[in-house]
């Protein structure tokens, strides 16, 4: 298809004028832009450019007149003409984007726009335009500067300064660059587009505002903050963050925290790098604590345990033991969300809330209940652990155990050692069993190693193999205690007729041994 | 290839030394000829013929004049040196090229111009043809335009860079706008000629230093940009930078700018702020953005030196000036040398100050983008005023991209001490006198500015 001039100036006009009227996706608008853009690529295959030359009023392609329009309101060469465009030029590779963006540009109404300006901000690779500066003359008129005149004698001046410069003329200089500078040069400018401009302009702006109380770089740190904050750079967040609070005493966070930011935070937290979420984990702790209600709402979008622990570790530390912005979640359906406001109530520490989680003792989750005994974990309060012994789930019950070992409450002693002694005890569960042993000598007094030693020697008619059990937990109880009492005992026991208590007797003698070794 | 007239040069380049050194049949000069035929096949599928133009400093492929950028330059140097002393006007290369009449024109480009046109012959070369300058004129070609615009361009950037310092100083409202498309204007008046502006920056003004000086710095800088190969985003965050480096002089005390004598340690540690307060003034005229991020850390960085002192104190001492900022300091210092200030009413030589760069380098300035800065602005950079040695003075008007050290200069005082306007030499080409040595103009009552403003672009 051969395109003639005459015919690419027309779909130019066309697809301007059109540009004008109509929205870029009005297919009044696609019609001439395409006519025009296939056209130019045609023409560009074999011509390589398409230039165009801009007069006043008109548009011309090699002194032929392809537009002309002298109602200066609605020429489009005097649009152009007027900001000093005086040549277009398409090249041959030329994209659809290109061509697009530049007849917007070209056909918008805004009279204060500087097409000229407006065209070169738009950085086109295949298009390219002739601009002058049309300033009247007597405007630019500048008078030369005169030499300063001194009564010097400036053959001496001259010597005077070589001297003071040991300045030789005579010195070979080689300015030619050898190709490892040439290939060092190289790649810094190609690395020049890699590089972060915030990782340079932050410390620069918090160097600069230790020495200028500038109200402009204040604002300036909050947007790029913000920017930092919307494109994940938590690194750079927390350097703008900590130093103005280090220094100036002003936190950021405070000035920008809102619902959406923190909203956006939700699927970050199971995909950031280990690196890019401990500074997010940083930054948090320079929200408010009228920010908890938001971060508890993206508790339950987040999968990672260790990551949600941490983050409300660190929302526990800004609620600075307040734990009201916490306590109506108590109300939530969510189970992941009540389970882990629980869990936060707990790490807060306010004494306050233990009121409001005994109320939920009885919730019939055992997500729930566990949740509750961490949380009086976290308060000390294992005698409301204690009513978790009797619950109806296995796992709250270990839970609770495990946590009295961990608190230590020896009240519980008793109670223990008699459900152990029940006959009922050899139905349960080996963990439940062992978590038992383990909260007992935990617990323990001084009668526990006498009630061990009872355990394990007892002797029993029926059901030899179900207690067998029993005598392990209680030879490995014996084990971990390990005094010389303890160790007698497991000895005495070596020499017993039972062969299960001798077996078990010695497994915990050499769990000795190995530990001693 | 993305530069298909640097790539033809720089191959050519290479055949033509190859030839120079080995036999025809030699295996270097066989591979390098193939390469250049690859590139030609190439070529006339594209173009349809090869067209080499000089004029004045430039060589032109097909009629797209060829930059001098890092990569590359020895063989465009080359050519405007060897095109010149042979006096070619223009070659064109058609396709029905053979390998011998490669061979034989490349080993002819060593010879002096009279046994160049001996040797050269239509029969002999039928599908190289060439045309000569007959006259010491050469005539421009139509294609390029008319330079007047750059004086155009300068002035209304320094008339727009001066209102907006002034505006900033008088905190009234700045024109960005204009400024904008300064950036862009001085951009594409050095991408047309890239030693016009140049010269125009020898133009330095005692009155108007602060104005004067960070439009030169502007330009200069572009200039590196440009010879380093920057894409026009960097060049505009780089003239952008250049243009501001000192803007947070207007946060400074007029009256201490523009305190004759020597600053005290104190008016000095004041002065020394301006690095600080750039920071600022960029923030609160350009808003943030990517070109004002490059232009504020130049700001900051201008006086940090290349081996890692300088001011204002780095709270990392591992932080190191940036490209922009090295390259503004060596524009920076070099302009402030050879400018009458306050507080340095006799200026240094340009050909002085340059070799202070040169001494400084991996001390003050970084010594590669010095040695690019050199190949800019030469030796006796334009504006120089030097003593020849047959008696003559002249005025550096423009540099000659193949000679460092033989710039093109007009004769202003003759041998017999008498003023002269003229004539122009070539101080490149064979038989002109030799620089003594660089003298200050004020010693012969000249005033170099009145030669290049008059000379550039349209008398030469």
């Amino acid at each position: 298809m051969l395109v003639s001039i005459q015919e690419l100036g027309i779909d130019f006009i066309k697809a301007v004028k059109s540009a004008q009227i109509y929205q870029s996706n009005h297919p009044t608008f696609k019609n001439f832009f395409n006519q025009f853009y296939l056209n130019l690529k045609e023409y560009l295959k074999t011509n390589f450019e398409f230039t165009l030359q801009i007069d006043r009023y008109a548009i011309r392609y090699e002194n032929r007149t392809i537009y002309e329009e002298t109602e200066k309101d609605i020429s489009i060469a005097f649009r152009l003409f007027k900001d000093g465009i005086r040549e277009i030029k398409f090249s041959e590779g030329i994209t659809e984007d290109e061509l697009e963006i530049f007849l917007q540009v070209v056909s918008r109404s805004d009279r204060e726009q500087d097409i000229a300006l407006s065209l070169w901000e738009c950085d086109f690779s295949h298009i390219s335009f002739y601009v002058v500066e049309e300033e009247e003359e007597e405007k630019l008129a500048y008078s030369l500067p005169e030499l300063p005149k001194l009564k010097i004698d400036y053959d001496e001046a001259v010597r005077g300064v070589l001297a003071k410069e040991k300045i030789d003329f005579a010195d070979k200089i080689s300015i030619e660059l050898t190709p490892e500078e040439l290939r060092s040069l190289e790649t810094e400018i190609s690395e020049i587009e890699n590089q972060t401009a915030f990782n340079f302009v932050v410390p620069t702006l918090i160097d600069v505002i230790k020495n200028v109380k500038s109200k402009d770089i204040l604002d300036s740190l909050g947007e790029i903050l913000e920017i930092c904050i919307n494109n994940n750079d938590f690194y750079n967040a927390n350097l703008i963050v900590n130093h103005l609070w280090n220094y100036m005493d002003i936190n950021l966070i405070a000035s920008i925290e809102n619902e959406g930011m923190i909203m956006n935070f939700a699927p970050l937290i199971d995909t950031l790098d280990e690196q890019s979420f401990q500074d997010f984990i940083a930054l948090v702790g320079f929200f408010s604590k009228k920010s908890i209600p938001y971060f508890i709402r993206i508790f339950k979008s987040i999968n990672n345990e260790t990551r949600l622990r941490m983050l409300m570790e660190r929302l526990a530390y800004i609620s600075q033991q307040d734990p009201e912005p916490v306590l109506e979640f108590l109300k939530v359906n969510d189970l992941k969300t009540l389970t882990n406001v629980i869990i936060l109530l707990g790490l807060i520490k306010n004494p306050d809330a233990i009121v409001h989680l005994k109320n939920l003792i009885f919730h019939p989750s055992p997500l729930v209940r566990k949740a509750l005994i961490e949380a009086f974990t976290e308060f000390n309060e294992a005698g409301a652990i204690v009513n978790f012994l009797d619950d109806k789930d296995m796992g709250v019950r270990i839970k609770a155990l495990q946590a009295i070992s961990k608190l230590k409450y020896p009240q519980i002693y008793q109670r223990l050692i008699k459900t152990i002694k029940q006959r009922s005890f050899l139905d349960l569960n080996y963990n439940e069993q062992k978590a038992y042993f383990d909260c007992l000598v935990a617990n323990g007094n001084k009668r526990l190693t006498r009630d061990l030693e009872k355990l394990l020697f007892k002797w029993v008619l029926f059901g030899r193999q179900r207690y067998l059990l029993k005598r392990q937990l209680s030879a490995q109880a014996l084990a971990r205690i390990g005094d010389a009492r303890a160790i007698e005992i497991l000895k005495k026991g070596l020499k017993k007729r039972n062969e299960d208590i001798r077996a078990v007797c010695e497994t915990a003698l050499k769990f000795i041994d190995k530990g001693n070794g | 290839m993305d530069n298909p007239g640097k790539n033809f040069l720089i191959n050519f380049y290479a055949l033509i030394k190859a030839t120079f050194v080995y036999d025809l049949n030699n295996d270097v000069v066989v591979n390098l000829l193939n390469r250049f035929l690859n590139q030609l096949r190439n070529l006339f599928q594209t173009f349809g013929q090869i067209e080499i133009i000089r004029y004045r400093d430039y060589i032109f492929f097909n009629k797209m004049r060829m930059r001098f950028e890092i990569e590359g330059y020895a063989a465009l140097q080359f050519f405007e040196e060897n095109l010149k002393k042979l006096g070619i006007k223009s070659i064109i290369i058609t396709p029905d090229i053979k390998t011998q009449e490669i061979l034989n024109f490349a080993s002819l480009l060593k010879l002096n111009r009279e046994t160049f046109i001996k040797n050269y012959n239509k029969e002999n070369f039928p599908s190289i043809q060439i045309e000569f300058y007959t006259t010491e004129e050469e005539v421009m070609p139509e294609f390029l335009k008319d330079g007047e615009h750059i004086k155009k361009t300068y002035f209304k950037a320094l008339k727009v860079t001066k209102n907006l310092l002034q505006n900033l100083w008088h905190r009234q409202p700045v024109d960005t706008k204009s400024f904008r498309r300064v950036v862009y204007t001085l951009i594409d008046s050095l991408s047309q000629d890239e030693f016009g502006l140049t010269a125009l920056t020898a133009i330095k003004n005692f009155d108007e230093y602060t104005y004067n000086h960070s439009l030169n710095v502007g330009v200069l800088s572009l200039a590196m940009g440009q010879r380093l190969d920057l894409d026009r985003k960097n060049l505009v965050k780089l003239g952008t930078a250049g243009l501001l480096h000192d803007i947070g002089k207007v946060a400074i005390p007029k009256e201490l700018i523009e305190k004759p004598g020597s600053p005290t340690k104190e008016e000095w540690e004041v002065l020394k702020k301006h690095s600080i307060y750039g920071v600022a003034e960029i923030i609160k005229t350009r808003g943030l953005d990517e070109i004002s991020f490059a232009s504020l850390l130049s700001a900051y960085q201008h006086h940090w030196n290349y081996d890692g002192t300088g001011y204002p104190e780095k709270s990392d001492p591992r932080m190191q000036p940036n490209l922009f900022a090295r390259i503004i300091r060596i524009c920076d210092a070099y302009d402030a040398m050879t400018t009458s200030r306050p507080y340095q009413i006799l200026p240094y030589l340009p050909a002085v100050a340059i070799r202070i760069l040169i001494k400084h380098t991996k001390t003050y300035f970084d010594p590669i983008l010095t040695k690019v800065f050199i190949q800019i602005l030469g030796l006796f950079p334009v504006g120089s005023c030097v003593e020849l040695d047959n008696g003559e003075v002249g005025v550096v008007l423009r540099q000659n991209p193949a000679h460092i050290d033989r710039p093109i200069i007009k004769i202003v005082i003759k041998r017999n001490g008498e003023k002269t306007n003229g004539p122009i030499l070539d101080l490149g080409l064979k038989g002109e006198p030799n620089i003594l040595r660089a003298v200050y103009p004020q010693k012969y009552d000249i005033n170099p500015a009145e030669h290049i403003i008059t000379l550039y672009p349209s008398q030469r």
